[in-house]
């Protein structure tokens, strides 16, 4: 149901908040985004890469499809590829497989977009919608291919955690002829 | 392959069972739908995925035989088989991100019928390009 489907993090197509100007966004070299977590690991994504979030429903599996794609959903009336975050920073464990959120109390779909492309990243639950500090590199031995589709980590409360790219997500992680 | 034009639903389609889903092909690529012959020789068994299931495996009372117009191939497919000329349903595009994918594996787009307060999602495929995929 669409009214169900579409939270308040529904920002159109400048991935814009509505509202007020956050004096916060004009102020040093931090970013806004999205804090969400996937199977108990944290991870970010900046504000103006996710198109909107919404809530899971049907996901309709594709045959051959790569291991990472979990199928696709219908999204604002369009269907959208939906990936797993864990099959594609290789962080996936025996207990992971084939959750795809079936175990998060509030799975949710981050609709992300770069360039033309976009596919929903299934996530476990959303944490936080905030401005978060200065990137600074990945730690030396991350797990799986975290460093490849990250930006660097920040710190949001007590944590330092992955922020992704969702341009080396989509364009990493797409089909090749 | 080519990237091919998304299939038109004025022209209907023939719905079955293939690669262990539901599955949609244009009414106009169809010459028969037949039931299944004793002697199997030549048929393209796309029931189940590839390894899915042995060609030598028992076929339903449901399942039919295709026969291609273009290609004359043969594919044996699972029921119920019916052909969809009216009704509420749509041709859904695929992602621009799994495009290459859509195009390798001969996946045309996506049929969808409304029923009620549910939606039937449905592959359409090019059945010439998927007997290919089971070589």
């Amino acid at each position: 149901m669409e009214s169900e489907q579409t939270e308040r993090f529904d920002f159109g197509e400048k991935g814009a908040l509505a509202g007020p100007e956050d004096p916060a966004h004009a102020v040093g070299d931090g970013r806004s985004g999205f804090v969400f977590s996937v199977s108990g690991n944290l991870y970010g994504i900046d504000l103006e890469e996710v198109e909107t979030a919404v809530g899971l429903s049907d996901i309709v599996p594709l045959p051959w499809a790569p291991h990472h794609v979990l199928g696709v959903m219908r999204i604002r009336g369009a269907f959208e590829a939906i990936v797993s975050l864990e099959r594609i920073l290789g962080t996936e464990t025996d207990t992971d497989a084939g959750r795809a959120g079936s175990g998060a109390t509030r799975p949710r779909v981050l609709l992300i977009r770069s360039g033309g492309l976009k596919a929903g990243l299934l996530v476990d639950r959303i944490e936080d919608v905030t401005d978060v500090g200065t990137l600074g590199p990945c730690p030396a031995g991350a797990r799986g291919q975290v460093a490849v589709f990250s930006r660097g980590v920040v710190r949001w409360r007590d944590d330092f955690i992955c922020w992704l790219s969702a341009e080396r997500i989509l364009n990493g992680t797409r089909v090749q002829a | 392959m080519a990237h091919a034009s998304r299939p038109d639903p004025a022209g209907g389609f023939v719905l079955f069972t293939a690669l262990g889903r539901q599955v949609a092909i244009a009414a106009d690529t169809v010459t028969s739908i037949d039931s299944v012959p004793r002697e199997r020789e030549g048929v393209f068994d796309i029931r189940c995925e590839p390894g899915g299931r042995s060609a030598a495996d028992e076929t339903g009372a449901e399942e039919r035989v295709v026969l291609l117009r273009d290609s004359g191939l043969r594919l044996l497919v699972g029921g119920p088989v019916w052909v969809a000329v009216v009704g509420r349903f749509e041709v859904a595009e695929i992602p621009a991100y799994l495009e290459t994918w859509a195009d390798q594996y001969g996946v045309l787009g996506l049929l969808v019928q409304e029923d009620e307060d549910e939606e039937d999602v449905r592959l359409i495929i090019d059945p010439e390009c998927t007997a290919r995929a089971f070589g």
